[in-house]
């Protein structure tokens, strides 16, 4: 029985490119657009898995969709961490983008200041990066994995993946 | 059967449970004793969306913890969830695929680019009804994959689980 191709490189490739678009400063605002570029990852995950089935391999399942866009989360968890670090402590980009909308808001003022130290001690310092794999460690599997079944639904074969074959009646 | 339900019934758990969320954090900000929580919420929801003040909704006051254009998507997500399972029956077994993701997005996506290219001004409320028109449809592309995705998973590992059924798979 021919086998389907392994998992984890297209996941990989999808993970990369969710981590790139995560990770990177200015790219990440696409983000902005409901985690488009986390479904995106889970999305190409899918297309890779599909470029490397041939005519002898069973075709692309849901559960593939579900388990490659799973998988990319995951993957593009880390390289977003890895990439944020990398900005934050070498280019001393910081995230807090967060806190200064607070502010704006005019939140700040209403925060006791114990509860804004602490807000601004996770956000403005080391901790963002704990807190960023935190984030990204919850989110990223799961628009992934939406990501992943929007891959499915497109690149899915016509004919149904999963037909369950009738019992053998014993003789 | 028992894994479709409980697929969506833990897709639609998810789904109130995000867009509860989204509502909270201007509860919060309105109540004195409930601000840091509020601001926690604001703070969580920032790198998903850019959270503009004039492109969101506001209720207390306060804005929604994300903007018009990403609340109409979720909510609209949480009620094409609800609506689902009646409208499958419309559907006749009929499984969306790209087309379907085309027609879906393709209002938002307009809206943006015309948007960006100077050609319209866009207002909240086109914000909103082209991000509801991509949540609402959006269960449809996914809810079926993802069913039949966890039914493949759990009977690739159980055998004993498998039911013989004609045809393939479905909430």
């Amino acid at each position: 029985m021919p086998e389907k191709p392994g998992k984890l490189m297209p996941a990989l490739y999808g993970g990369v490119i969710m981590g790139v678009i995560s990770g990177i400063p200015i790219l990440s605002l696409v983000n902005c657009f409901c985690c488009a570029g986390i479904m995106l990852g889970g999305f190409m995950a899918v297309f890779f898995y599909k470029k490397d089935l041939n005519e002898s391999s069973p075709p692309l399942s849901s559960s593939d969709g579900l388990g490659l866009g799973a998988l990319a989360g995951v993957a593009g968890a880390i390289v977003t961490v890895i990439l944020t670090a990398l900005f934050h402590f070498v280019f001393g980009m910081a995230m807090g983008g967060g806190m200064q909308r607070l502010q704006d808001m005019g939140l700040g003022n209403q925060i006791p200041p114990e509860t804004m130290k602490m807000i601004q001690g996770l956000t403005s310092n080391r901790g963002i990066i704990g807190i960023t794999f935190v984030f990204h460690v919850i989110i990223d599997p799961l628009f992934g994995l939406i990501g992943g079944l929007i891959g499915y639904a497109v690149f899915k074969s016509k004919a149904p993946a999963f037909t369950p074959q009738p019992p053998v009646l014993p003789r | 059967m028992r894994f479709a339900r409980l697929t969506y019934m833990v897709i639609l758990s998810g789904a109130s449970a995000w867009c509860a969320l989204i509502v909270l954090a201007p509860v919060a900000a309105s109540t004195p004793a409930f601000v840091p929580f509020g601001a926690i919420l604001y703070a969580f929801f920032s790198p998903l969306c850019h959270q503009l003040g004039a492109r969101s909704f506001h209720l207390f006051g306060w804005p929604l913890a994300v903007c018009g254009r990403c609340s109409a998507i979720y909510f609209g997500f949480l009620s094409g969830t609800i609506a689902y399972p009646f409208a499958r029956r419309i559907l006749r077994g009929a499984r969306p695929g790209r087309t379907f993701l085309v027609v879906a997005l393709a209002p938002m996506i307009l809206d943006v680019m015309f948007e960006a290219a100077g050609l319209h001004e866009s207002s909240n409320a086109l914000r909103a009804v082209t991000g509801a028109w991509f949540g609402i449809l959006l269960p449809f592309l996914i809810i079926p994959g993802a069913v039949e995705g966890i039914s493949q998973m759990f009977t690739q590992y159980n055998p004993s689980s498998i039911q013989f059924k004609k045809g393939p798979i479905d909430a």
